[in-house]
């Protein structure tokens, strides 16, 4: 056994396991799935179970609302303990202080693959798949290929998570992704690349545990020994390596539709959102305060942010980046997935468009229009100017 | 097992096989949902054992076994494809509906085509009375989809 996944899951690749579950994220926009099937079933171990109210939160309609209302009463039936609503978005909640390197973390989520940041084996499954895990603790998997993905250059990590999907587009389908960075990405960098790995179709994905790890693990007084089953030792029938020369947008209507931003430059936009799980963290409010201090978005554009975690909003607060974007005319939503999967606040009109830091840009996905996905940047610059553009503001409002 | 064929293209998203505004607990609701991103109106002609049909990366995307839920109460028991999402593909098993790789299926099948579809052979019939073959599935997988065939949701 060489590559991460056969360490991570115990068995040779393409062997079906059994394996056991150290964490579980449920949240309440799947959780009405599993209410049925859980109604006589004790979890097996309710301390590895956090629940998470995010995406109907607070609730717009009043089936949404009885969703939540059943999903309390569940957690309390259930004897969980770790119950986080109107703390933010599940992964980024997961992120803070709960997900540790080697462990197996199954979400009820497709961007349970975040967790690969932190060294954890993050892992989707549907609602049937998260029954079994509640009841067993266990879970069956095909322990997947690996391709090593090496970064090489870039500066922003929403453009290597866009030219990995350039490169890879939806053949991470069933496979693991092991990324090695040359080029110094942060934890909120590693966070983006591997919820958009999800993109590709991975099934996990993981930067492998390092100093970086041990010192984001202490800032959430957690102990920064953790045992990470061994690092890869093998040459990999696929290795990619990417390399970006300027900033990328992927184009309606997929992920892996992606063109550098220049190919779209002055194409009016409706509406910009920064958020979603897989941006909305401090380094991505951080470069939009830097664009647009002191100006005003374009008249025509409506510009909403939405800080991934309750964390986040505090820490954003603290330094000011709020009041920042709140000057410049954003609309500041509540740590929630909002928008991103056509939930609540800022869907489009049909023939609208909307320029996003989010993952996914499916037809439907935010209401009638089109969605082009880019870095912060790219997006502020495009909110100033009302058109999609890696430009500066054509004037100073 | 013998159905009419309903042909999709490549890379069906989950969000279009069932929009997220569709996400409910009313079976009717949920049955509205189905492909309704893609060919609205879908649900009020699907006859009962009718095969979706469709290209590589069925159900790619978002995990939601909603989806399933959706074509399970539709009566479509059986989804060809040239490959699942890993979601769709599990979601399938899960909820009794066969999910059978076919490479190249869609430049042989159109719209409306009978298929008989027989999984312990590994094997389809075509209208024109082709044969092609599958990969059969291991004895627990196939166990768990004949089991989760008669349940209900």
């Amino acid at each position: 056994m060489t590559t991460i996944p056969e360490k991570m899951l115990e068995g040779e690749e393409g062997e079906y396991v059994t394996r056991s579950v150290d964490r579980v994220m449920i949240h309440d926009g799947n959780a009405p799935l599993i209410f049925d099937d859980m109604e006589d079933e004790k979890i097996w171990d309710p301390e590895k179970v956090t629940t998470v109210v995010d995406h109907f939160c607070p609730p717009s309609t009043e089936e949404r609302a009885d969703f939540v209302k059943r999903f309390r009463d569940f957690v309390k039936e259930k004897g969980i303990k770790d119950h986080a609503e109107s703390e933010g978005i599940c992964h980024q909640v997961m992120c803070e202080g709960r997900v540790k390197p080697g462990e197996i973390v199954a979400g009820i989520d497709s961007h349970s693959t975040m967790y690969g940041a932190l060294g954890a084996f993050g892992v989707g499954f549907g609602a049937s798949d998260t029954v079994e895990i509640l009841k067993k603790g266990e879970i069956w998997l095909k322990v997947p290929e690996t391709i090593k993905v090496e970064i090489e250059d870039g500066e922003d990590h929403t453009d290597i998570a866009l030219a990995i999907l350039d490169e890879l587009k939806y053949e991470g389908n069933y496979r693991f992704l092991e990324f090695v960075d040359k080029t110094g990405i942060k934890m909120d960098g590693r966070m983006t690349i591997c919820n958009m790995a999800a993109e590709t179709g991975a099934k996990s994905a993981v930067f492998p545990p390092d100093e970086l790890t041990r010192e984001y693990l202490r800032r959430f007084d957690m102990s920064s020994s953790f045992s990470f089953p061994g690092y890869d030792e093998d040459d990999h029938s696929e290795n990619i390596n990417i390399s970006i020369e300027e900033p990328l947008l992927a184009k309606p209507h997929r992920p892996y539709n992606v063109d550098k931003v220049y190919s779209e430059e002055g194409k009016t936009i409706d509406q910009v959102f920064l958020g979603s799980c897989a941006s909305g963290r401090l380094s991505d409010l951080k470069t939009a305060v830097e664009v647009l201090e002191g100006k005003k978005v374009h008249e025509d554009v409506r510009f909403l942010v939405t800080p991934a975690s309750k964390l986040v909003m505090t820490q954003a607060l603290e330094k000011g980046f709020i009041q920042k974007l709140v000057d410049a005319g954003a609309v500041i939503l509540n740590p929630s997935c909002g928008p991103c999967p056509g939930i609540d606040k800022g869907l489009m009109a049909k023939g609208e468009r909307c320029l996003t830091t989010q993952n996914r840009n499916y037809p439907g996905r935010m209401g009638g229009g089109d969605i082009f996905i880019a870095n912060a940047e790219v997006c502020a610059r495009s909110a100033l100017n009302g058109f999609i553009t890696t430009g500066g503001a054509k004037d100073e409002r | 097992m013998k159905g009419r064929a309903r042909v999709f293209g490549h890379d069906v998203t989950l969000d279009e096989i069932h929009p997220s505004e569709y996400f409910s607990l009313d079976k009717e609701k949920l049955l509205k949902g189905l492909m309704e991103g893609v060919e609205p109106g879908f649900y009020r002609s699907v006859e009962e054992g009718d095969i979706i049909v469709a290209g590589r990366y069925f159900g790619m995307g978002s995990g939601r076994e909603s989806g399933a839920w959706a074509i399970k109460l539709s009566g479509i028991k059986c989804v060809i494809a040239e490959s699942f999402s890993r979601y769709m593909f599990r979601n399938c098993i899960n909820n009794g509906i066969w999910p059978i790789k076919i490479e190249g299926i869609l430049d042989q099948v159109d719209e409306g085509d009978k298929i008989e579809v027989q999984p312990e052979k590994g094997q389809i019939i075509l209208e024109t009375g082709k044969e092609l073959e599958f990969e059969t599935f291991p004895d627990w997988v196939f166990d768990m989809i004949r089991s989760n065939e008669v349940t209900g949701i």
